[in-house]
């Protein structure tokens, strides 16, 4: 069932984001794919993303960046910030892992691995090759048409 | 207007209104399909003119010039926001690069994406169009925001796709498209609902209709048919595919007498019921009168004679109960073959009627067949073949001669009426089949005044003879027929002293006093009167005691008798003679059809003579000449 969700909204670009519950079962697989976990610890700071994925089963809202899986970058002021606290305190397993909700976002990082947008009405999923093996992420085949070389 | 006719004209009419709203419906859709083709069809050219233009402006290398003109980039940019409006969401242009990624050339948003960044499509045909150098159309899903299609032309150089210019139509547009015929689809909606109801409407009233129907041609009592059936089965089945036959419970009221009519009604369920098992399907009964019962068998199940006896025998044996007293019921029948020239079931009914009745006088509890032979002439007694025969004035006089006895010399003719057979003009129909069929109808008026015309225009024609004409004594309490005669009368006064009426007599007279005084206008014009068939039936003794009359014409069947019963017959027809001598009357022996008759009659003195032995009814100028 899952497959069959992915590849419908995935190959088609028939993103389901118009209404909050199809989004956020589109978060919950990247997240749970990048992860290769049950349950993935976000952490996010906009308001409406958090309204959004207090709803999901699979995704668990943190309130510290170092406690989460995946950190959501909602803004370049968000990336500088968690950039900031990464370096701060690095950890070993470079977690947690950024994922942006803009374009330039993903272009500004490279330790951004991917992103997820809205463009001329057309959903957009990104990831960038270099950076999914810098942190040893392996997607399954449903996302390797969204896999780039390049920004 | 015919029923099936009707019917045929309601389908064809719901036909028609359902064939007009599906082609409004489709004429509509396809007029809103034209309108969103045109409008494609504008942009495409709109967009062919802009790659026109770009080609122009960058040489045919668009992204080489793109690269190195940044200005250009931004005045082409704001060339293509230009062309942006309500309809149209976006436009851009995008180049394939080396590893199959879209990039953006150029971009008509007002925030322009940044030269070179990355667009997903999200949709193979932008590959399809960039292999095939051929535009396309993508008609986009409610998942893509706000966007209705996506014209996708690709910008070619010498036969290679450099770029593809992508123009989305908002979803907006495309909605208001699909609305520009909302109103005459409302209308259409509409008039679908109305013409669905009307539908149901129909399919209801016909349910009542059928509903009603039933209640109407079945008998609630026995569930066999009832009379109204007859008429709508020969409306779409013709009478001569079936053998008919009339059964009739004997004497039944005294069942009802001595049981009750409870039990009465149990009787004529169950009689019924039998009756129903002992037929096929495909016959029919119809309860024609309370104990009556009309059976219709189609001709293929057999010969009459043999399923009408079946039939009688099956509801013969059968045994009814009343608190374990057993029952049989008397039943007469009658049952015929319809003739294959038979058009309406009132006439095999009143010709069973007439064979009922007769196996009824001999006795009840029997079957009568009635011949094949006799059903050849059943059209005469249809009332519209009567009607259409004297519309026609197929009709004559015959001429049977009355004899004055010892001389053998004719003193007079008595009149009898034929209509000519329709289509062959030699066959001359008896008054038998038609005259009761008409009699108490304006057809019978008309009879008479045709009749009169005929015996007046003889009595002209030929001065030296006497005619005598048949007339009912019914006739003649008949204002309107007592006034054609009068007329006739005073019109031919001259000769009307040579017609001499016979007066048939069906039932008692009861006011002696008015038939007196008609013989007596009648007499006035020096015609004079014949009591008919004396000795039989009403035509009394009483008459010759109350009533002026002229001449006594003999019952036939008195005359008959001198060959059966010659000593008592010779008596009677003796006293009859004596009587008549005292009171001055003439007398005619009719039915005079051998010598040995003739002889007889002779013998007594009867004056006048009339019958076969002496001559037959004729036309009257086979006589004169």
């Amino acid at each position: 069932m899952k497959k069959i969700l992915v590849l419908f909204i995935l190959t088609y670009g028939q993103l389901v984001a118009l209404d909050k519950e199809s989004t956020l079962k589109f978060y919950q697989h990247i997240f749970t794919a990048i992860t290769s976990a049950h349950s993935v610890l976000v952490y996010v700071e906009d308001p409406e993303y958090r309204e959004v994925f207090m709803h999901a089963d699979k995704i668990l809202l943190t309130k510290r960046m170092k406690d989460s899986d995946v950190i959501v970058l909602t803004s370049k002021a968000m990336l500088e910030k968690v950039l900031d606290q990464k370096e701060l305190h690095p950890q070993k397993d470079k977690k947690p892992l950024l994922f942006a909700t803009d374009y330039h976002i993903l272009k500004d990082s490279k330790e951004v691995i991917g992103a997820f947008y809205w463009k001329k009405g057309r959903a957009q999923l990104l990831f960038v090759r270099s950076r999914l093996k810098a942190y040893g992420i392996v997607l399954s085949s449903e996302y390797q048409k969204f896999i780039i070389d390049e920004l | 207007m015919r029923e099936q006719y009707f019917n045929k004209f309601i389908i064809f009419l719901i036909i028609l209104l359902i064939g007009f709203a599906v082609f409004l419906q489709i004429s509509t859709e396809h007029s809103t399909e034209k309108l969103k083709n045109e409008e494609v069809l504008k942009a495409e050219q709109y967009v062919h003119h802009i790659v026109k233009l770009m080609q122009l402006r960058t040489h045919n290398k668009l992204e080489e010039t793109l690269n190195k003109n940044p200005q250009l980039q931004t005045r082409l940019n704001e060339a293509l926001q230009a062309f942006l409006t309500k309809q149209y969401q976006y436009i851009f242009v995008l180049k394939k690069d080396d590893k199959g990624q879209y990039r953006f050339l150029l971009d008509g948003a007002k925030d322009a994406e940044e030269y070179h960044s990355l667009f997903m499509p999200q949709s193979t045909l932008f590959d399809e169009v960039y292999e095939s150098g051929k535009m396309q159309i993508i008609q986009q899903e409610d998942e893509v925001k706000n966007l209705w299609l996506s014209l996708v032309y690709p910008i070619v150089v010498n036969h290679k796709t450099e770029a593809l210019l992508v123009l989305d139509f908002a979803k907006t547009y495309g909605e208001k498209l699909s609305h520009f015929n909302s109103p005459l689809m409302f209308v259409i909606r509409m008039m679908q609902v109305f013409l669905l109801l009307s539908i149901v409407l129909l399919l209801f009233l016909a349910y009542r209709y059928f509903k009603a129907r039933e209640a109407l041609i079945k008998d609630k009592l026995t569930s066999t048919y009832s009379k109204y059936y007859l008429s709508e089965l020969f409306n779409r089945d013709e009478v001569s595919n079936y053998y008919v036959i009339l059964i009739d419970i004997d004497e039944f009221k005294n069942i009802n007498k001595k049981y009750g009519e409870v039990f009465g009604d149990k009787v004529i369920i169950l009689f019924s019921k039998v009756m129903l098992k002992a037929l096929s399907s495909a016959s029919k009964v119809v309860r024609t009168g309370g104990t009556e019962f009309l059976v219709l068998i189609p001709k293929n199940e057999g010969k009459i004679e043999t399923l009408a006896h079946t039939l009688f025998a099956t509801m013969q044996k059968q045994k009814y109960y009343y608190n374990n007293e057993e029952i049989y019921l008397s039943i007469s029948m009658s049952a015929m073959s319809t003739p294959s020239n038979a058009t309406s079931i009132q006439n095999i009914q009143r010709v069973l009627d007439e064979k009922l009745l007769e196996v009824k006088s001999k006795g009840k509890n029997a079957l009568g067949i009635i011949d094949a032979k006799s059903l050849e002439d059943i059209d005469y007694s249809n009332i519209d073949y009567i009607k259409e025969a004297l519309e026609k004035e197929r009709l004559l006089c015959l001429y049977q001669p009355i004899y004055h006895t010892k001389s053998k010399e004719i003193v007079k003719y008595e009149a009898l009426v034929r209509l000519i057979d329709e289509k062959n003009p030699d066959k001359l129909i008896a008054p038998f089949y038609f005259m009761d069929v008409i009699k108490g109808t304006s057809q019978y008026i008309k009879m008479s005044k045709l009749v009169f015309n005929h015996v007046f225009s003889t009595l002209q024609k030929y001065p030296e003879i006497k005619l005598s004409l048949n007339v009912d004594l019914d006739d003649l309490e008949n204002e309107e027929m007592m006034e054609m005669i009068r007329i006739n009368l005073e019109k031919h006064k001259k000769i009307a002293n040579r017609l001499t009426f016979e007066i048939l007599e069906e039932h008692e007279i009861k006011d002696y006093n008015k038939v007196q005084e008609i013989f007596k206008q009648l007499k006035a014009y020096g015609s004079e009167i014949a009591l008919d068939d004396f000795g039989s039936g009403y035509a009394s003794y009483g008459y010759l005691i109350r009533l002026d009359i002229d001449i006594l014409k003999i019952d036939g069947t008195l005359i008959k008798e001198l060959e059966e019963n010659p000593l008592r017959a010779k008596e009677v027809l003796q006293s009859i003679k004596e009587l008549a001598d005292k009171f001055g009357y003439e007398v005619v022996a009719e039915f005079v059809s051998d010598e040995n008759i003739y002889e007889m009659v002779k013998h007594l003195g009867i004056t006048y003579s009339q019958g076969y032995y002496l001559g037959e009814p004729r036309p009257i100028n086979e006589y004169i000449s």
